[in-house]
């Protein structure tokens, strides 16, 4: 009874599998959806679209996106000018910013359009391919420059002026606004992501300041532990940094620490460090056999540079338009011919 | 996970003895004590210059592997062509998933359903999956599928061999059992960087990744199952001359069947347990959506994107729950009474027909749901409107449970008084084995250079485990005395225990504030549907009998619960106390994203820093402490029996 409605089953099944199978075959297979990273069906395309390239020498490019908007915004604008106006194919590969680093030395990423230099990872990066083995290469600066400070809430300084720059926080009893359980009496200085260049016990340390580093893990925990704050106008003083999408949604204020010199971040210094953190200028890198295999995306990446407001222009795109940052690229492609006609190769 | 069994070599303990034994272990704690008072410079903190040295040695070899991978044979000839077949073959399964049409997907789901379970099965699975096209997570949700079917295929083609061979041989069981829990109790986030290195980046690693973390429960169950085969039936197969092959085949193998099943499916949730993280690799699919969602604090279309993985991991559970409900080996009773019919399968497929015929590829973006806004909302109204409550209680944790026992762990109790504190706690509950074992273990934390950070963390999981036995007993009772509480408790369990912990993060930073609690209250989270089910489970396996007779003599149900069935459930709640404490260590990691400091915290540090050597050694303190608590709350539920 049992094995023959076994094989009733199989026997229905196979037919209807067969008959389903018939029909999604018969409505022709359908192009990946763009975001899809699946390459199958855009490498079809690509012949012909250039036909006069055959499609081996025409190899993926595959573009690193980290989590943040910025770097989104900057991959799918050269995501759509190597696709459109160079003919390549294009896949973006979502990845931590630390994990990428191997992946760009052996080729399993073609490049990298938005680096932080304060990242400890990308110093190491920097020192052990670029300079190292040379198996990546510096593709020069993107022109968004970058910049690390404590931030305070507006309302915070508002209402305690003196909190606007370092000395304020001398004071224990202004440093105690920002005391939690965690911190007792000192007041709670919030520390994000582990993976950045974080002096602040040094400079807490040296300034005097009656501040307690918390180590909030990630900045997605900065970010929440901030929406928090804000919503109740509670103080909050954490690290962060600028352009970031977070901008546009709250206002902030960075303190005002003692001004950057070389000096105070000069070696012999270590330790002592008392003083503002440097200007981040963000930067490029590709593996270096990219030159080789294609030499045209190569120069155009090398190329490729963004203003500090082309770059926040698109990130409020997304955060307060609510545009993808695909649309957001290609809303500023439509506006700014001038600039990347400049990035093609002659 | 849940059937884990550890044999402990418990001795015959002499109850005469006890006193003498107590007030040695008193000395003794004493005496380390009286030696650190003495020894200030040696005991104040653990040696530095005691380090393994491990760290250095592990970043010496990834530099090593940095600076050959592109030349050694071993990358050229073994590594490289295994990731691209691997990659391959993702691929063909994801342009197949994704290749089809929407419906075509659905239906074959549904005839999948109904053949394994009938009509409830089929219209529950069809439907999740079109909840997953109506959250606009379509692609993604495919995307993962083919993640997960690749992950779980190779895990089960590596893990039911290995299991073989487990129940087969018992030093190639003792050799593997260690080595299988520190797979599971391992960070995945410790070994992410060192699999980007050796085989790189986005669909490859992540299948990596998680065919290590889901490969143990697919050893584990298929050697229980086939060691549970009655002795009986292996015995009279060799009686009639068969060959052991043939015992293993015919007989063992096919009776161990429906615990291979349990496995396969304890596999797929443990896949499914790594999507979000595999997604730091680039493994795209509904990780990524997660990942991205929440780097924006966009917490409603996270819970999404959760909840689509949710509604994956039910779907394949029911299934294959389902297919090890159907007993090959014997007259499925349950079919008996129904005809064989072809006209469900039939109409299942004509309305995929239909489907196919009147929509687009692409699934319809108008019938979407729109989840994400009211999420949004809830989370912003609990935001401002909880807090007055959530803010003192976060206090009260930290202030009066978390601070004094981090104090007394880490920094009042020299090192030496831990190691014995720890080991006598070992001897009471097992014997001498246990106790050395843990001592080891202890200094094992202190030759990784982690001391005191493990102590912090140790802290923080006794702390959180406690606060989740109170939680969960009470809960766990109610449930086995009403059908209706369980019957409503049964999909928020499910819930919790598949959607990524990720998704809880933000609201609980928002609530709690950056520190240990919202770490903690995140673990309490994870750990509690283990806690509520098998404290459910174990009340009511009490024999009915008891309850009977206990009836029969007049009892409330307030002291039948108490008297009766409590104490007889005493061994299933010693047991799900372990799996608590267990879970809360596998959330470790997570809680050093939101502020737990710790050993969490150095595991973040060590993949986002890539110091792998850090990374590594804050997940083998990690895997040291499980194993430590492991083998002591087994030993002291074995003596509740």
């Amino acid at each position: 009874m049992s094995h023959k409605r076994l094989t009733a089953c199989t026997h229905a099944l196979s037919w209807v599998a067969v008959a389903v199978l018939a029909l999604a075959a018969c409505r022709q297979a359908p192009a990946a959806p763009a975001e899809s990273p699946a390459a199958g069906s855009p490498a079809a395309e690509t012949p012909a679209a250039a036909p006069a390239q055959p499609a081996a020498e025409k190899p993926i490019i595959k573009l690193a996106e980290n989590p943040w908007t910025g770097s989104s915004v900057n991959v799918y604008v050269a995501k759509q000018l190597l696709e459109d106006k160079l003919g390549y194919t294009v896949e973006v590969v979502t990845i931590d910013e630390n994990a990428q680093w191997p992946a760009v030395a052996k080729g399993d990423i073609s490049a990298i359009l938005e680096i932080w230099p304060s990242g400890e990872t990308h110093q190491k990066g920097l020192k052990q391919y670029v300079e190292g083995d040379k198996t990546v290469d510096h593709l020069g600066e993107l022109g968004v420059v970058g910049k690390i400070s404590w931030y305070v809430p507006k309302y915070v300084v508002d209402q305690y002026p003196e909190l606007a720059t370092w000395e304020g926080y001398k004071k224990p009893e202004l440093a105690r606004l920002f005391a939690t359980a965690e911190t007792g009496e000192d007041g709670q200085f919030l520390a994000g992501d582990p993976s950045w260049v974080q002096y602040d016990e040094e400079i807490i340390q040296n300034l005097g300041l009656k501040l307690k580093v918390v180590r909030a893990g990630s900045e997605q925990a900065v970010l929440a532990a901030l929406d928090s704050a804000y919503s109740r106008k509670e103080p909050l003083l954490f690290y962060l940094w600028t352009p970031h999408s977070v901008h546009n949604k709250y206002e902030l204020v960075p303190v005002k620490l003692p001004d950057y010199s070389d000096e105070c971040y000069a070696e012999a210094n270590a330790g002592k460090k008392a003083c503002d953190y440097p200007k981040d200028v963000l930067f490029k890198v590709a593996n270096a056999r990219l030159k080789e295999a294609a030499p045209d995306a190569y120069q155009f990446l090398a190329n490729m540079k963004l203003t500090d407001a082309d770059q926040i222009a698109m990130i409020a795109d997304v955060e307060l338009n609510g545009k993808t940052p695909a649309e957001a690229a290609k809303a500023w492609i439509e506006k700014h011919e001038a600039v990347w006609s400049k990035w093609l190769p002659k | 996970m849940a059937t884990r069994s550890f044999a402990l070599p418990i001795l015959p303990r002499a109850r005469s003895s006890r006193p003498w034994r107590i007030a040695s272990v008193l000395a003794l704690l004493a005496g380390a004590w009286l030696l650190s008072l003495l020894v200030p410079s040696l005991t104040d903190q653990f040696p530095a210059h005691w380090n393994l040295g491990l760290r250095e040695a592990v970043d010496g070899f990834s530099r090593w592997v940095t600076s050959n991978r592109i030349t050694s044979p071993i990358f050229v000839y073994f590594f490289d062509p295994l990731s691209t077949g691997i990659d391959a073959f993702v691929r063909l399964i994801e342009n197949a998933l994704l290749g089809a049409h929407w419906a075509v997907i659905i239906g074959i789901t549904a005839i999948a359903g109904w053949l394994l379970g009938g009509w409830r099965l089929s219209l529950g699975c069809s439907l999740g999956f079109f909840l997953c096209g109506a959250m606009g997570l379509w692609t993604q949700t495919m995307q993962t599928l083919a993640l997960m079917n690749v992950s779980v295929l190779f895990a089960l083609l590596i893990g039911i061999p290995l299991g073989i061979a487990c129940a087969l041989s018992n030093r190639f069981d003792r050799v593997l059992r260690p080595i299988l829990d520190a797979m599971q109790v391992m960070p995945a986030f410790v070994y992410l960087i060192p699999v980007v290195l050796f085989f790189g980046v986005a669909r490859v690693p992540a299948v990596v990744a998680t065919v290590i973390y889901a490969i143990p429960p697919a050893v584990r169950l298929t050697s229980l199952g086939i060691r549970e085969v009655q002795p009986a039936a292996v015995e009279a197969a060799r009686a009639f001359g068969s060959t052991r092959w043939q015992i293993l085949r015919k007989v063992q193998l096919p009776l161990a069947l429906p615990a291979i099943m349990a496995g396969v499916n304890q596999t797929i949730m443990m896949a499914l347990g790594i999507v979000v993280i595999a997604a730091m690799v680039g493994a795209g699919g509904l990780g990524r959506e997660v990942y991205l969602a929440l780097q924006r604090l966009q917490v409603g279309r996270a819970f999404e994107a959760g909840l689509a993985i949710v509604v994956i991991a039910i779907v394949l559970d029911r299934l294959s729950e389902a297919l090890s409900r159907i007993d090959l080996t014997q007259l499925p009773s349950r079919a008996a009474g129904r005809a064989p019919s072809w006209v469900a399968p039939l109409v299942i497929a004509g309305l995929t027909a239909l489907c196919v015929i009147a929509f687009q590829d692409a699934f319809p973006g108008e019938w979407q749901l729109g989840l994400a806004r009211p999420v949004d909302g809830l989370v912003r109204w609990t935001r401002d409107n909880l807090f007055f409550i959530t803010r003192p209680l976060s206090d009260f944790i930290t202030l009066y449970l978390l601070n004094p026992f981090r104090d007394l762990l880490r920094d009042i109790a020299p090192w030496p008084v831990m190691v014995v504190a720890v080991a006598a706690v070992g001897y009471f509950v097992s014997g001498w084995r246990l106790a050395l074992g843990s001592a080891i273990g202890m200094f094992m934390l202190g030759w990784l250079g982690m001391w005191s950070q493990s102590m912090d963390t140790l802290s923080q999981v006794l702390v959180t485990t406690a606060i989740t036995v109170v939680l969960a007993l009470p809960v766990g009772i109610l449930a086995s005395q009403s059908d209706v509480v369980r019957r409503v408790l049964r999909p928020i369990l499910d819930f919790l225990q598949t959607v990524p912990t990720f998704v809880f993060l933000v609201p609980v930073i928002m609530l709690f504030n950056v520190g240990r609690v919202p770490g903690i209250i995140a673990s309490v989270l994870y750990a509690i549907p283990v806690g509520i089910r098998l404290t459910e489970l174990g009340i009511r396996q009490v024999s009915p009998e008891a309850v009977e007779a206990a009836k029969a003599f007049g009892s409330t149900r307030a002291q039948l619960i108490v008297k009766v069935q409590l104490p007889l459930a005493k061994p299933a709640i010693a047991l799900s106390v372990n799996q608590m404490i267990m879970m809360v260590l596998a959330m470790v990691v997570i809680a050093g994203m939101v502020g737990g400091a710790g050993l969490g915290l150095e595991a973040v540090i060590g993949l986002t820093r890539s110091e792998t050597g850090i990374g590594i050694s804050a997940g083998l303190c990690i895997v040291i402490l499980a194993m430590i608590l492991d083998r002591i709350t087994q030993a002291w539920a074995a003596r509740q029996r």
